[in-house]
């Protein structure tokens, strides 16, 4: 498998990885193309603007070389970024920070978007539910069906 | 600053995916670099530098003839094993344009897997026997397969991911029924047996007519062999169709100029590779038996995959839970050890896998690295490869769990 440096220098050194001690959110997902698995765990300020803004982050991951990567992209692109901006995060930007992945490990990226919009849709249904939009809505949606099948398929 | 790699890693690489490929012996390296430089004439030329290379060529074909138990008409020597592969199954199942009916396994390699799916594409019928938990073909299954156009039954004899040995004994018997049973009910079809022999080829004594077998793949590069050179057992009276069209070498069957330097030491390095079969076995059963016990014992929820008595032992197939395949080989690939995992992280690599076939679950599949023993494997590079892998393990679960 032909990984980028980066992609290669983010797996050796996942700083932003393990547990967080009190987070204010915690959002998880699940890949249906090969079972890999992450939780995010985000601290939440208030930044001068009165916005909120992410002021700590860790991660689980429970996958390959890309996964654990594209982990590592995300805790350090959404460092310091509003929920407002996080929420407009594409995986294209993990796979761009990354100097690219190879084709069949593109999904190995989605992952980190879904666990960080799980965590921003959880807080919010917590504090704001009223910033809670039909799209954000229906992306929680997409996120939950995938984890309920991957949860019966590893119960089979 | 925190690393994945907090650990003292290996002074020298540590090799251990020899299933895949094996270094070439010093010796054979030797051999084969003088070959190069004085066999250089074409095997068909009537110059005494054509009739040299010749004889070497057939001196290589008498002497596989002689120790696999065969006659040197019926070695056809090829490229590599996916070439063998092909040959046989194309070859064999698409002499004629009749509709023909094969029968493969569900672990197949994938050379022998995507040939087969090439001709069901041309219409002829192909069944797919199953494997049991331990990767050993279910009999039972096969026998209930066999239908009176079958042509062709094409099996591993050593499974490439797990290292299981099959009873190839017991699907000659089979096969010998059917045939019986063909005689008496006067349905003039052959049924033949073909066998991709190339996981145990120089780890076991292959006796071709003991075995009873119509066809037998072989290759060069996994026994410490130059790669580019591969064989291909035709029993005499098998018809075989071939793949490549030009010159008339290898009886017609396999044209293009033979790649006769890589042939030779193919030859020379099958006969070391019998010299020092049971001693290196001896060697592969006391490491293997090492590696389950330390793995077992110090890294808690690892798990053998297959059952290790009906495995080659210089295969060792585990599974570490949450810790991913892939992420673990890249890991101690920092730490200078080599080793494979059964796939990428990719839904259709997971089902193309053995370990799929015999009801492992995804996250188990990806959870599962091959370890393979070779010839230059030492008891030194066993215990720092055990010391390191618990190591990376450890830290490994630490990010996913």
């Amino acid at each position: 498998m032909q990984y980028s440096n980066k992609v290669l220098k983010f797996f050796k050194r996942p700083k932003h990885s393990g547990q967080m001690k009190n987070p204010d959110t915690i959002g998880t997902a699940g890949s249906l193309h090969c079972g890999d698995t992450m939780a995010i765990y985000l601290k939440i300020a208030k930044n001068k603007k009165n916005q909120e803004f992410i002021k700590d982050v860790k991660y689980k991951t429970f996958g390959c070389v890309a996964a654990i990567a594209s982990s590592e992209a995300l805790a350090r692109i959404i460092k310091k970024k509003t929920l407002k901006e996080c929420l407009e995060l594409k995986n294209n930007d993990l796979v761009y920070e990354l100097h690219g992945l190879p084709d069949i490990k593109i999904h190995c990226s989605l992952i980190g978007i879904d666990a960080l919009t799980d965590a921003i849709y959880l807080y919010y249904s917590k504090n704001h539910p009223e910033l809670i939009t039909k799209e954000l809505q229906d992306k929680e949606d997409e996120i939950n069906r995938k984890k309920q099948i991957l949860e019966t398929r590893y119960k089979e | 600053m925190k690393k994945i790699i907090n650990i003292k890693k290996a002074k020298k690489f540590i090799y251990l995916d020899n299933g895949a490929s094996t270094p070439i012996d010093p010796q054979i390296l030797r051999l084969l670099s003088r070959t190069l430089n004085k066999f250089y004439a074409n095997t068909k030329s009537i110059h005494q530098k054509g009739q040299e290379a010749k004889d070497l060529l057939e001196k290589s074909r008498e002497g596989f003839a002689e120790k696999l138990k065969t006659s040197p008409g019926e070695i056809i020597f090829t490229s590599s094993s996916t070439e063998s592969n092909n040959l046989a199954l194309k070859g064999v199942i698409n002499f004629t344009s009749e509709k023909k009916h094969l029968i493969i396994s569900n672990i197949e390699h994938s050379s022998t897997t995507k040939a087969a799916k090439y001709l069901k594409d041309l219409d002829h019928e192909v069944s797919i026997a199953v494997a049991d938990k331990n990767g050993l073909i279910d009999l039972d299954h096969f026998k209930s397969l066999i239908k009176e156009n079958t042509l062709l039954v094409s099996f591993n004899y050593v499974n490439h991911e797990l290292g299981t040995i099959q009873p190839i004994s017991d699907i000659v018997k089979i096969i010998n029924q059917e045939r019986k049973k063909r005689v008496k009910e006067g349905n003039k079809t052959p049924i033949y047996l073909h066998i991709d022999a190339t996981q145990a080829f120089g780890h076991m004594p292959i006796n071709i007519k003991d075995m009873g077998i119509d066809l037998l793949t072989a290759s060069s590069h996994k026994i410490y062999g130059p790669k580019g050179a591969g064989l291909l057992y035709v029993k005499k009276g098998v018809k075989i169709k071939p793949l490549f069209h030009g010159g008339e070498h290898e009886f017609g069957i396999r044209a293009g100029s033979v790649n006769l330097p890589a042939i030779y030491a193919f030859y020379k390095a099958y006969e070391l590779a019998l010299q020092r079969m049971k001693k290196d076995d001896q060697k592969y059963k006391k490491m293997k038996k090492l590696i389950i016990k330390e793995i077992t014992k110090k890294i808690p929820e690892s798990f053998i995959n297959g059952d290790p008595k009906l495995q080659l032992n210089n295969v060792v197939n585990v599974r570490f839970n949450n810790v991913e395949g892939e992420t673990l080989a890249f890991t101690l690939d920092y730490n200078n050890i080599g080793v494979s995992t059964g796939s990428a992280c990719a839904i259709n690599s997971i089902s193309d896998s053995t370990l799929f076939s015999i009801g492992l679950r995804p996250n188990e599949i990806q959870s599962s690295i091959r370890i393979s023993l070779g010839r230059f494997t030492s008891q030194q590079d066993i215990d720092i490869f055990l010391k390191i892998l618990i190591k990376c393990v450890t830290n490994l679960r630490k990010i996913s769990k």
